[in-house]
């Protein structure tokens, strides 16, 4: 491996573990508590809009 | 009920968004190990005697591939002791600089075959490949009986090595030209045998003499 | 008048078809290439029926034709669930059906026929390969074109890790698939040697990163908190474990060639990223199993519930057991044997058939405007032989690869080999019979599957079936101007 490039990748790794932690702190911010609490409950709801249509209106 | 569902206008972006950034997290990785082996491999002249395959060994190895005999057999010993003392000196990547696709390997049902050439007379691998267990009761290869019945066609021959060519193989007129001769004849099952018989022994073209022998 | 919008099912359904047949055909094939390895009377001296020729025939059939027909079929009902949404280009839609059949058909047809590129896991011919990229780009505006014309205003994660799939899946199927062609039936990759094995092993173990693992991870993330009715355990801890499961990934591919003719530094980076995966790893298989606290009670009465435990429990296994054979020592024993077999069903037959046979079941009698599945005994039946094969097959193939790796180490006390490798051939071979015992319980399993799904879609085959309505609020906003995809017509 070229020293170029060898510190091309160290830079990178370091360029990714920041973005990490950047992710983690902004997915932790009290902010999105109350979507992501919805967002949770998301797949619950697939039974309770059952809903059919009018008669008549088979496929 | 209402303000649970917000019809968003611009949400095309926010799914593009995520779609770019996806793209660029999944493509860093790749491009910084496989980079610097494409450069490498541009500046890195095959080392002196490594010529391309010839016709024969060629045609040899597109059945080797075509019959998918490296799901069982590896060519590539690896860099540890009791495979340099089962199998001879570790592979260097300059011995599979003209396979395509690459022969490593990921499976050993069978031995690895990356020295396997001269180890074995022509007449045993032809009764090994016909029948097996013939020559080796317990193995549990499959036999390739249909092999000795299809000849091989020169200028399908001399059509992939036009195509290696552009590719970057350093194949001259006269190996193309000269292909058609030399396997005129041949059966797939020889060629197989002259390119098991050239692997570790020389990368390198051999004259129909050798493989005759 | 009011909105009226349906989900379109149908194109659901016939993936769900079609991954019960292709699940049995893929799975049936590898039963009869086990049965060779014990018996090599049963190649029959056919070229077509040889080993060599069908084990691509069996991994292609169970991994894109049975794990591809079961990832689009969930991934355009879990699209439409989340977004609230009918699925956009309905045509489109229903042309990656026809397509990835198309393409499943014609590489299941050609590559016993010697028309094969022989590269692990990418082994169709080029004419199949741009059949599948034009299908896959297809998918991938089908799938985004619904995202944009969602009525929830977040993505939710489940679209992430399908978007990650989708995305990737097309990067590495190009990069790995660039080939000159020499005549409709051969084509030679545009890289050679070192690098080649480079490309390939960056596609091979990223088509298990994307296609078995973020694809599934999808299915999983929608499918478990419905089946347990609990909410996700940790949202936020999904949006960490996506990126970095994603980000790190791509990095360990070169593990599968440790002590190769590759870079010494490759190899290094392959192994540290191998390991570091192990967090987001089992931080994934963690979230879905915690999102089952407090109604563990589910795995009594709910058979779907059970796969999809399971199948978390040997997620967690596997990728473990992959970090921990990525280690160079590790390596050095398991590497060319039978214990990569091992590993590798532990994670087809542990980790993604199961999450997908418990998705399936969880999918199905919703798709088909049933209650539930025709036969609840069918479902435990299938449970309990899907894990005994399982279990079997797993544990038959660590024997068989530990005894390989130390046989073929082996010395004697003068230093020279102990054993040949025929040896170690004839030791394993009770083990491949054993094996062959497992597949067939797996392979059995999923025809009672097939039953039961033909039955529970009665329903369906007289088109009884009333379309499901999107839950849509009473007053909308107006589209704007330039708006798109359009919105869509009403109905009513």
């Amino acid at each position: 491996m070229s020293p170029m490039w060898a510190h091309g990748v160290g830079v990178m790794i370091v360029l990714l573990m920041l973005t990490f932690i950047g992710i983690w702190i902004w997915a932790w911010l009290p902010f999105h508590k109350r979507d992501f609490d919805r967002l949770a409950r998301l797949p619950m709801h697939d039974n309770e809009s059952r809903a059919v249509l009018d008669d008549g209106e088979r496929r | 009920m209402a303000s649970r569902y917000r019809y968003i206008e611009a949400i095309e972006k926010h799914a593009g968004l995520l779609g770019v950034l996806i793209a660029i997290m999944v493509s860093i990785g790749g491009l910084a190990e496989i980079t610097p082996l494409l450069a490498k491999a541009r500046a890195v002249e095959p080392a002196p005697g490594y010529a391309p395959y010839d016709a024969l060994r060629l045609a040899g190895k597109d059945v080797y591939v075509r019959e998918g005999c490296q799901t069982c057999h590896s060519q590539m010993i690896r860099t540890l002791r009791f495979e340099t003392q089962r199998y001879g000196d570790y592979s260097v990547a300059s011995e599979s600089v003209y396979d395509r696709p690459f022969q490593w390997g990921s499976k050993r049902t069978g031995p690895d075959l990356a020295r396997v050439g001269g180890k074995y007379s022509d007449e045993w691998h032809r009764l090994h490949l016909l029948d097996p267990r013939r020559v080796v009761p317990d193995s549990t290869m499959p036999a390739y009986p249909w092999l000795k019945d299809k000849e091989l066609d020169g200028a399908d021959i001399q059509a992939r090595m036009r195509v290696l060519r552009r590719l970057g193989d350093p194949y001259t007129d006269a190996d193309i030209e000269g292909a058609p001769a030399a396997v005129a004849g041949r059966t797939e099952l020889d060629a197989l045998i002259a390119y098991l018989q050239g692997l570790g022994v020389r990368n390198a073209s051999t004259t129909e003499q050798e493989i005759a022998q | 008048m009011p909105r009226r919008e349906t989900y379109n099912d149908r194109v659901v359904r016939l993936f769900l078809l079609a991954a019960a047949v292709w699940g049995i055909v893929g799975m049936a094939i590898g039963v009869l290439a086990a049965a060779q390895l014990t018996w090599p009377a049963l190649n029959f001296d056919t070229s077509w029926l040889t080993f060599s020729r069908i084990r691509s025939n069996h991994t292609f059939g169970v991994i894109f034709a049975f794990g591809g027909s079961a990832l689009m079929g969930t991934c355009y009902y879990v699209v439409q669930r989340t977004s609230h949404a009918r699925l956009a280009f309905g045509r489109l839609a229903m042309f990656t059906f026809w397509g990835w059949q198309a393409a499943c058909l014609l590489a299941m047809a050609t590559m016993p026929f010697g028309i094969t590129q022989q590269k692990e896991y990418a082994e169709p011919e080029w004419f199949i390969d741009l059949l599948i990229a034009v299908v896959w780009v297809s998918f991938g505006v089908v799938f985004f074109g619904t995202l944009a014309r969602r009525r929830i205003k977040h993505i939710y994660v489940a679209n992430w890790y399908y978007g990650a799939f989708i995305i990737a899946v097309g990067l590495l199927h190009i990069v790995n698939n660039l080939a000159v062609p020499v005549s409709l039936t051969k084509s030679y990759p545009i890289y050679s040697g070192m690098v080649d094995a480079m490309v390939q092993w960056w596609y091979g173990h990223n088509a298990v990163a994307f296609f078995l693992t973020a694809g599934f991870l999808g299915m999983m993330y929608y499918f478990v908190p419905r089946q347990a009715q609990q909410p996700l355990w940790s949202y936020r801890f999904s949006i960490v474990n996506f990126w970095a499961l994603i980000s790190v990934y791509m990095w360990a591919g070169s593990h599968h060639l440790l002590y190769t003719a590759l870079p010494d530094w490759v190899q290094s980076v392959g192994m540290v990223f191998s390991l570091v995966l192990l967090m987001p790893s089992l931080g994934s298989a963690a979230n879905g199993l915690l999102t089952f606290n407090g109604s563990w009670d589910k795995l009594e009465t709910d058979p779907a519930a059970k796969f999809m435990v399971l199948a978390l429990v040997f997620y967690a296994a596997s990728t473990f057991e992959g970090s921990m054979l990525a280690i160079k020592t590790a390596n050095s024993l398991s590497h060319y044997t039978d214990w990569t077999v091992a590993h590798v069903h532990s994670g087809s037959i542990g980790w993604v058939a199961m999450i997908t046979i418990g998705s399936l079941y969880a999918m199905a009698p919703r798709a088909l405007d049933q209650p539930a599945m025709h036969s609840r005994g069918a479902m435990e039946l299938h449970f309990w032989m899907h894990t005994a094969g399982l279990l079997l097959y797993v544990a038959a193939m660590w024997a068989a690869g530990i005894t390989e790796g130390l046989m073929w180490r082996a010395t004697n006390p003068d230093g020279s080999l102990a054993y040949s490798f025929l040896e170690s051939l004839v030791a394993v071979k009770p083990y491949y019979a054993l094996r062959l015992l497992g597949g067939l319980l797996v392979l059995g399993g999923m025809v009672v599957m097939a039953w039961n799904l033909w039955h529970t879609a009665a329903y369906a085959r007289a088109n009884l079936i009333k379309p499901i309505l999107v839950p849509i609020p009473e007053t909308i906003p107006e589209p704007a101007e330039n708006q798109f995809p359009p919105p869509l017509p009403a109905r009513g």
